[in-house]
């Protein structure tokens, strides 16, 4: 047991020490990028170089690398003082980063040993440098002599660098002089959240051009820069040197079958040729007009041994056939094993994915003030690297739930008669059919189906009476719906509703499943099932246009079969109920763009298949559904790199190759062939008339900035300089939705809210406040005056709140 | 005669002696621009006459099934099963604009591969390897369309168009990089 737990840590210090290079790569690089870089870009740089530090201390953390953790923790402080603006990042400044990201190396590199005194030394040197900067980050620190790398004005806010403030009167000095920029002429402008100078607004981006690239979602733009970062755990795989061994030897034993081939198949032509030479003679005797008395005496014996001679070819080709046979049993056998242990070589164990799991739950828990314990086992059960890679995510996102909407506050747990610390269980356990288990379950609040049923009712999901009729755990599944939060308020970290329909939909995508079970004020339990290895699941297969197509089975919810007058026409777009629910109708072979002969006519019935990705479901008509099937999921090859609407290909059984259709992609292209009609319940907007949001802010480039993005998202958008303006518009102009910021001057964002929610008319309006206060207090604050979404600055962008607008309207 | 008889080669001995002639009349006469040769492989499409480098080339094989993939650009012709591997097939006559006259016969892929790179070339027909002079490669014929002029290594006496495998392998025109999400 103890041997086994010291192999353990082994295999961790490993896997740990190319972790650590990758961090601490990525960091490298990033910090050499950040000289280079300006405005919102090396804000990325900033954010990225902070997660790296972060993972870095929490992977040093599952090692008991002490040493390691507390330089990544004062690396760690400093780029969070360039988050927030306190701290610029100066030359000086990466001066000293440089030199402990060398130390760091240093002391990963060997995370079994003691550092020798060489090192020991510098370790101290470098710690005492980051502490000096980052301890300095008040306004009066000693950040000010240092000559600020040149800025370019920031061109969103979100990400621009702020310069110390100065101390007193944060929001009067809209543009901090411009510090002596040595490379740029132009004069960098700084600013604060809230202020702006001219100078910055003229530099905002136009509204027309909603996504500025620096306020963009997907971090892959940046990441370029940061390879190791971005590509993740690169694309090798440890592998013991027992499970080659095995391979190797099932490898050899193919040498055997080999063999055995080649003489099967002397065999068989040895036969051939004993057959041939037989007939041969044969024909000489027989072909033969006049007989001797010597030839008939010679073909009475030959006749003879012909049947001793048949009977003997009966025997070997027999004896053949049954060796053969054999042969190819073994040799099934042999490939099965191989392939298996092959795929085996990408399997790793989980806690691979589960060993920095525990850190984040403390660190998340203690930010709001909870106490929360993360356990985990069976930590040895072996997953696809791919499938651990992909689960990672969904899995943080479960974790945040239990600590956000789970676990409650140690002293409403006392009261509730818990221990004061939640519990927060993750375990992993092999399933039936080659796939996995896991478990995270955890001790707090539990879901309440009431809440959960209310909030159904508001999404168009359910009516009151089904509410009624539909059971508990029915309802707590109901969780998984995009745009469905038991929460109140909608903050940055969670209660949009966003985050269990998308670990739902990563979970999907693996072509694995998930459900949960709650007991109101005992705990919730989410439990996945994933399959063991990405390569191969289950397809229907289908025929469109003369073609046919697999479908992933997990993102088939059923195939049904439609006759022509249940098929109404709505809209110019084409509808069918399923399950007494409308759905739009589309036929595979218009999404997927071919032409030809139509399999069947109009007039008769027709199968289709309803493919659920996420939440939305579209109906599609194929000519034929052939059937169910294990398919191998295969790329297209280097120069298909990704294709939309496919997924990949796999090799029927005749050795063709069918493609293999993307469920997500498919349902999203449904939407531009026939815009997806009511399936969609909440779609109203859709209707024909474009929404109208009534923007509330002060700053003008943050105006500016919310209402490019507004209207390139295609709202109708009013702005409005501070509270008092947006209520005398709302009073004026009907608005759908009001977004506000919080610190405006004559009526601030929480006056505002309160004040729609008074009034009778408007007391219904959707309000989301954007802003820089992002403390537990504002929030609640935020949650008392009736807003009904709370998004921090800090993590604002722009899809983010898009997202936001669009599960309110 | 006399020493040849007393030496009695062995029949392996004469046959490796014959091997070794064989070899030396098989090379082709040395020439001075012997060191800036290429070997290409001449393949027939359309009626025209092709040639790629060989070094590009890993591979010919039979053109079996193909199977056509959804929304992709034309000059993919689709994809097709190599021992187990899924292989891109490119339509050079799609990517040429070449009109289509006459019948084709398409009965070849030639798979080029460069690094990770590979894909197959539809081809009528393989011609058989060439050695070329590079320096004898002229630059394209004004005629020739943009996207060949962008493709091609170059133009030999015999009006043997050299396709640039190197460039058909690397460039991002000839790759598909979509989603469905805009």
């Amino acid at each position: 047991m103890d041997d086994k737990k010291q192999q353990f840590l082994a295999r961790l210090r490993e896997t740990f020490r190319e972790e650590a290079a990758e961090h601490i790569g990525a960091m490298s690089s990033g910090l050499l990028a950040l000289e280079r870089s300006e405005g919102a870009e090396r804000a990325a740089i900033v954010e990225r170089v902070f997660r790296e530090a972060h993972s870095l201390k929490g992977a040093a953390r599952s090692v008991s690398l002490a040493s390691v953790e507390s330089l990544c923790t004062e690396l760690e402080s400093l780029f969070a003082a360039m988050k927030r603006g306190t701290l610029v990042p100066s030359t000086e400044i990466l001066d000293a980063v440089h030199p402990a990201l060398r130390v760091l190396t240093a002391l990963c590199d060997r995370p079994e040993g003691a550092a020798d005194g060489d090192t020991q030394q510098q370790e101290r040197q470098a710690l005492s440098a980051l502490k000096r900067w980052a301890g300095s980050t008040g306004p009066e620190s000693a950040v000010a002599p240092a000559v600020p790398l040149p800025v370019a004005a920031p061109k969103s806010e979100r990400f621009a660098p702020a310069a110390p403030p100065p101390a007193a009167e944060p929001r009067s000095a809209a543009a901090i002089p411009a510090p002596p920029a040595p490379r740029k002429p132009a004069a960098p402008a700084f600013f604060r959240d809230g202020g702006a100078s001219p100078a910055a607004a003229s530099l905002s981006p136009e509204p027309t051009k909603p996504s500025p690239p620096e306020t963009t979602t997907e971090p892959t733009k940046v990441a370029p820069r940061l390879p190791a970062a971005a590509a993740g755990p690169n694309d090798t795989v440890r592998v013991s040197t027992q499970k080659l061994g095995a391979i190797l030897l099932e490898a050899e034993e193919l040498l055997g079958a080999k063999l055995t081939a080649g003489g099967r198949a002397a065999e068989v032509r040895a036969l051939a040729t004993d057959l041939t030479s037989w007939n041969q003679r044969r024909a000489q005797l027989t072909g033969r007009t006049r007989l001797t008395k010597d030839d008939a005496a010679a073909l009475a014996e030959r006749l003879e041994t012909e049947v001793l001679h048949s009977r003997a070819l009966e025997h070997t080709l027999r004896s053949l056939a049954a060796a053969v046979y054999q042969d190819a049993q073994s040799l099934a056998g042999l490939a099965d094993r191989l392939l298996d242990d092959t795929k085996r070589l990408l399997l790793l164990p989980c806690s691979h994915l589960l060993a920095t799991l525990p850190s984040l739950v403390r660190d998340l828990a203690r930010a709001q003030g909870k106490d929360a314990e993360l356990r985990v086992t069976g930590e040895d059960i072996e997953i696809d690297r791919r499938v651990l890679d992909e689960l990672k995510d969904p899995l943080i996102h479960l974790l945040r739930n239990c600590v956000d909407h789970g676990i409650e506050k140690p002293d409403l747990r006392l009261e509730r008669g818990k221990a004061s610390h939640g519990t927060i269980q993750i375990t992993a356990r092999a399933a039936e059919g080659n796939r996995v288990e896991l478990t995270v379950a955890d001790d707090g609040a539990g879901i309440d189906p009431v809440k959960v049923g209310k909030s159904a009712i508001r999404l168009g999901l359910l009516t009151a009476q089904d509410a009624t009729q539909t059971a508990t755990d029915e309802l707590v599944n109901l969780v998984f719906h995009s745009g469905l939060s038991t929460s109140p308020i909608l903050t940055d970290l969670s209660g949009r509703g966003l985050g269990l329909a998308i670990v739902r939909e990563k979970v999907e995508r693996l072509g694995g499943t998930i459900d949960v079970t709650s007991k109101a004020g005992s705990g919730t339990a989410f439990r996945i099932l994933v399959p063991l290895s990405v390569a191969t699941f289950r397809g229907v297969f289908v025929e469109t246009a003369g073609r046919p197509f697999v479908l992933p089975t997990a993102h088939v919810v059923r195939v049904v079969r439609v006759q022509p007058d249940e098929i109404h026409n709505v809209e110019n777009r084409q509808t069918m109920a399923v399950d007494g629910r409308p759905m739009s109708l589309v036929r595979l072979r218009d999404v997927l763009e071919l032409s030809g002969a139509d399999g069947r006519s109009a007039d008769r019935v027709r199968p289709v298949v309803v493919v659920r990705a996420g939440d939305r479901q579209v109906a599609f008509l194929v000519d034929e559904v052939r059937g169910e099937a294990e398919v191998m999921l295969k790329g297209l090859g280097t120069q298909l790199v990704r294709v939309r609407n496919v997924a990949g290909a796999c090799i029927a059984g005749n050795g063709a190759v069918v493609p293999i259709l993307d469920a997500a992609d498919l349902v999203e292209s449904a939407g531009r062939v026939a815009a997806v009609g009511p399936a969609t319940p909440r779609d109203d907007t859709a209707l024909g008339r474009t929404a109208r949001i009534l923007i509330a802010e002060d700053s003008i480039t943050s105006r500016t900035l919310v209402k490019g993005i507004l209207e390139g998202a295609g709202y109708e958008v009013v702005a409005t300089v501070d509270g008092m303006e947006a209520l005398t518009t709302l009073k004026i102009e009907p608005f759908d939705l009001v977004v506000s910021d919080v610190d405006m001057p004559r009526m601030n964002g929480f006056e505002l809210t309160a004040k729609i929610r008074a009034d009778k008319k408007i007391g219904e309006l959707p309000v989301v406040l954007v802003t820089a206060l992002g403390s537990q207090k504002d929030r609640e604050y935020g949650v008392e005056v009736g807003a009904s979404a709370y998004i921090v600055k800090s993590d604002f962008d722009q899809a983010n709140l898009l997202e936001v607008i669009r599960r309110l309207l | 005669m006399a020493t040849l008889e007393d030496a009695q080669p062995s029949r392996d001995e004469v046959r490796r002696i014959l091997d070794a002639r064989a070899r030396v009349a098989a090379r082709p006469p040395a020439t001075a621009d012997d060191v800036a040769r290429v070997e290409v492989l001449a393949f027939s499409l359309a009626e025209e006459t092709y040639a790629v480098e060989t070094r590009f080339v890993r591979e010919v094989c039979q053109l079996k099934d193909v199977t056509a993939v959804p929304c992709v650009p034309p000059f993919i012709a689709g994809v097709m099963n190599l021992r187990g591997r899924v292989l891109a097939i490119v339509d050079l006559r799609k990517l040429f604009d070449l009109p289509s006259r006459g019948l084709t016969e398409l009965n070849r892929v030639i798979v080029l591969q460069d690094g990770d790179a590979e894909f197959g070339l539809l081809a009528d027909a393989i011609d058989g390897l060439r050695s070329v002079a590079t320096k004898e490669l002229h630059d394209g014929l004004r005629t020739l369309t943009g996207v060949r002029d962008r493709f091609l290594k170059g133009i030999t006496p015999q009006m043997l168009v050299v396709l640039d495998g190197g460039r058909l392998l690397s460039d991002a025109g000839l790759r598909v990089d979509e989603s469905a999400a805009r």
